[in-house]
């Protein structure tokens, strides 16, 4: 069944510059790049997500509140300019459009932040990767974005571009407020990410889902951890699917950092990472699940990063 | 109204296309071209799956605007004079084809996967696949089809 987007224009660009003139000029605008996350929102916005309805404007919420004028989109995905990934110094500069598969296969990212390369691996499928860009899951803001808890170790900064206020650099838990919102501007435009790369660093990703493919994470870990003999000298702990927007969970950071690894401290992590989660969401449907699990993946990703240094046995 | 020029199985066509229009409706609508099946719609079950610049993407997620200048290939373009690709051969000596409907994403999935990597392990294979359902749950055969592809790479 031919389906038609509530889609009024789509604006093919052929320079940031002018994109960015393009925002300016239209503040209710979108940028579009892959669109596995923006055209799956527009059409489950115009007449539910599964089935086509012609005529069907009503969605699922019956209509209320869902924005059902044709939206204006501009198309920065055949931007050379922004697909770009390379080693500056110590740091990972990486465009927003580049695709995930890219990320995943980057020898850079394996080098620098091997857990964004497994992060990016583990999104959608393969035809998922192919469209899907970093700065699209960036910008998409979901609280199960896969690459969002490997930003966050690596912490990453956001390089936000607009016509009227030059550029701008935010943090990855400033830029993502919550879940689904960011605090770009309109007339702003993600154009590229950079992460502390820099070696030394143990690094572990784990994501739990209910398939391995093609399914929304449950749960996510990314751990990184540098070790001086068998101290922690420094560690960072991210989880996703976890809490409303990207952070470090420093309580279960600090359980670990400074002291020699021992596997109770692992587990002590754990258990405050799990602490941190409910104290920050509350007492949640998922919980019964989230709490013990998350503690769980915790312990593990930081054991897997000290068996990685020879501290520990692999944690099965 | 936008004007794309596109490449479909090695043929250049020039389309004027609403801005809202998907890729997998001008191949099945405009083009004739209905061996692309659409499932869900949303890109999660691959049924749509066609070659773009020699990527696998879900044809229901793409907007054809953002095609001008691409080169497309789909199902059809696998056997232009009717004569199937060994691919196809492959599949039909394994059985890899019951009801058929998710069989055009799996061929383009597996020939974007044979054309970069001609000899894939087993679970590049089910990697590559991993974004296609089959309903009929006839994995294992399409596993195997393709897999009988890569032993005779060279």
């Amino acid at each position: 069944m031919s389906i038609r987007m509530p889609i009024a224009e789509v604006y093919r660009t052929s320079s940031v510059d002018d994109a960015l003139a393009f925002l300016a000029e239209h503040p209710g605008a979108r940028p579009l790049a892959g669109g596995t996350d923006l055209l799956v929102e527009l059409r489950t916005r115009w007449g539910g997500p599964l089935v086509g309805k012609p005529g069907g404007a009503q969605g699922a919420d019956g209509g209320g509140g869902a924005d059902l004028s044709p939206a204006s989109l501009l198309d920065i995905s055949g931007l050379p300019e922004l697909r770009d990934i390379r080693a500056d110094g110590r740091k990972l500069v990486i465009g927003a459009c580049a695709r995930v598969a890219e990320v995943a296969s980057s020898p850079q990212v394996a080098a620098a932040a091997p857990t964004l390369a497994q992060a990016a691996g583990s999104v959608g499928s393969v035809q998922i990767r192919n469209r899907a860009t970093l700065g699209g899951n960036i910008m998409n803001a979901s609280p199960a974005a896969d690459s969002l808890p490997a930003l966050a170790v690596h912490e990453a900064v956001c390089v936000l571009r607009s016509q009227r206020g030059g550029e701008r650099r935010l943090r990855l838990g400033e830029l993502v407020t919550g879940p689904y919102c960011t605090c770009a501007r309109p007339d702003e435009l993600l154009v590229a990410v950079e992460l502390e790369g820099g070696s030394g660093w143990r690094q572990s990703y784990m994501r739990l889902g209910r398939r391995q493919a093609m399914t929304i994470a449950r749960l996510i870990v990314a751990v990184l951890m540098r070790f001086e003999g068998s101290t922690v000298a420094d560690v960072r702990i991210s989880a996703g699917a976890a809490f409303p927007s990207p952070r470090r969970i420093e309580p279960a950071e600090r359980a670990l950092l400074g002291a020699p690894f021992s596997r109770a401290a692992a587990r002590e992590a754990g258990e405050a990472a799990a602490e941190e989660m409910v104290r920050v969401c509350g007492i949640r449907w998922s919980t019964r699940y989230k709490q013990p699990v998350l503690a769980a993946l915790v312990e593990r990703a930081v054991r897997q990063c000290a068996a990685k240094e020879g501290l520990d046995e692999w944690p099965e | 109204m936008a004007r794309v020029t596109l490449t479909v199985n090695d043929r250049q066509v020039t389309l004027d296309v609403h801005p809202g229009e998907r890729l997998v409706d001008t191949l099945r609508d405009r083009l004739g071209l209905t061996g692309t099946k659409e499932g869900c719609g949303v890109g999660e079950c691959g049924a749509c799956t066609v070659v773009v610049d020699g990527d696998a993407v879900n044809s229901c997620l793409v907007l054809t605007v953002q095609c001008d200048g691409a080169a497309i290939l789909t199902v059809e373009g696998l056997a232009p004079a009717g004569q199937l690709s060994r691919l196809q051969r492959a599949f039909l000596e394994h059985g890899a084809v019951q009801c058929g409907f998710c069989t055009p994403g799996m061929l383009m999935s597996a020939t974007a996967l044979l054309a970069r990597n001609p000899r894939p392990t087993r679970e590049e294979i089910r990697a590559a696949l991993a974004g296609n359902l089959c309903r009929c749950t006839g994995y294992e055969q399409i596993v195997q089809a393709v897999e009988a592809v890569a032993n005779e790479a060279e």
